[in-house]
């Protein structure tokens, strides 16, 4: 006599369905906790810099009446911007990676792993901005747009590096060195903050960089 | 303590591809921002949630790359990704992150519509259209992430100097070319 029909259903069941305690075990898997200490780290902070974000893309909209009074601002504008998330998310980026080699940390301060990115990445964004100043020249010059001189545009760019690109590296290593400190891991929460606050910063030193420009241009002619 | 890079080097690798992809996303921005402005006019909502959307496709997936490159270095994956096991539970942990952030995007974005300009879009819709234009953004820029970390990984470049403006610029790319045409499909 063959099996019996239940006793064949029982073993296709035990085949199929995962033994007893599986879901428990995976939760308790390294895999599991991996994924639930990104989620927990990391998700926090992406919905409080989506709430900046949307406010300042508000505040964006408004600082845009100000765009009328340097000419060929807006072909500059999106640029700096882009290039400054760029250089300060490759700083978070290399920071986190020294953080978990030990090479930086809160007791070890502003030593010189910190010192040499911190630098190298003021010096690229005043590369990027002299690329782009050159850039947001010449295009206006060839479409034939309005636009302020040469001196005007560079101008803007590294005053956009001076005040938010120093600002926002400090503030990389200040949130690197602080994430590690608190046992948060660097790489799941510095780049969202970062970047954010890159945006905040440059929306919120538009209107100041337009009027430190427009002052000097009573003294120099660079408009 | 030395520094694992000097200033040369770090400036060496990274410019050429600063300025690559910033020109390249100024250039191509360009059209992108006149799509994004006829469809706005439409679908005002767009116009709020847009700057932390584009944002967060980039950034998670900058965050992926850059655990990827720490475990690179630590040694806890090798250039092939394995153990796979890892690997895979960041992809998840980080797209779990970005549907999360997605959904909240679109309704902080309807209800912020709401106030300021009375007019509002279907929650179930722009739900829909933000996770899936969002989630495919994020998971696309994880893979190309992840391919060239492995591919300066193993040439001896520094994945962290490289990396994140191709993530950062092609998440905001391939997310707002997906969520113009997604919005101009649905809700027009």
């Amino acid at each position: 006599m063959g099996v019996p029909l239940k006793e064949k259903i029982k073993k296709r069941k035990k085949r199929l369905l995962p033994e007893k305690g599986f879901i428990r075990r995976s939760l308790e898997s390294e895999e599991w906790r991996r994924i639930e200490r990104i989620y927990k780290e990391a998700t926090p902070v992406v919905l409080v810099t989506v709430l900046m974000e949307i406010i300042a893309g508000l505040e964006l909209l408004r600082v845009s009446d100000y765009y009328v009074l340097l000419p060929g601002l807006l072909l500059i504008i999106p640029g700096l911007m882009e290039a400054r998330g760029n250089v300060v998310t490759s700083l978070a980026q290399r920071l986190g990676s020294s953080a978990h080699l030990g090479l930086i940390n809160w007791d070890l301060g502003i030593n010189d792993e910190v010192k040499v990115n911190w630098t190298a990445t003021i010096i690229l964004s005043s590369l990027l901005s002299f690329v782009l100043s050159l850039l947001a020249y010449l295009t206006a010059v060839i479409l034939k747009m309005p636009h302020m001189s040469f001196w005007g545009f560079l101008s803007i760019a590294l005053l956009m590096t001076l005040i938010v690109g120093t600002t926002l590296s400090s503030l990389t290593v200040l949130v690197v060195l602080l994430a590690h400190r608190l046992g948060l891991d660097p790489d799941n929460v510095t780049i969202p903050i970062v970047a954010t606050l890159g945006d905040i910063f440059a929306v919120g030193s538009l209107y100041f960089i337009i009027r430190i420009v427009l002052f000097m241009d009573h003294f120099i002619k660079i408009i | 303590m030395k520094a694992r890079f000097t200033i040369k080097q770090i400036i060496k690798q990274s410019a050429p591809v600063l300025i690559g992809v910033t020109l390249f996303s100024v250039i191509t921005g360009r059209n992108l921002e006149n799509s994004a402005e006829l469809v706005t006019h439409h679908v005002p909502v767009l116009l709020v949630a847009l700057p932390a959307f584009i944002n967060i496709a980039g950034d998670l997936a900058d965050v992926f790359c850059s655990r990827l490159s720490s475990e690179l270095y630590r040694g806890n994956l090798d250039s092939n990704f394995r153990p796979l096991r890892l690997f895979l539970a960041d992809l998840i942990g980080v797209l779990l992150v970005g549907i999360t952030s997605f959904i909240f995007v679109a309704i902080f974005a309807n209800i912020i519509t709401d106030i300021i300009f009375g007019k509002i879009v279907s929650y179930l819709y722009l739900i829909l259209i933000m996770v899936t234009a969002g989630v495919t953004a994020t998971f696309v820029m994880m893979l190309v992430g992840a391919f060239l970390s492995r591919w300066a990984y193993l040439k001896g470049l520094d994945p962290d100097s490289i990396i994140a403006p191709i993530t950062t610029t092609g998440g905001d790319m391939v997310g707002t070319t997906l969520l113009l045409f997604l919005a101009s499909w649905i809700l027009i």
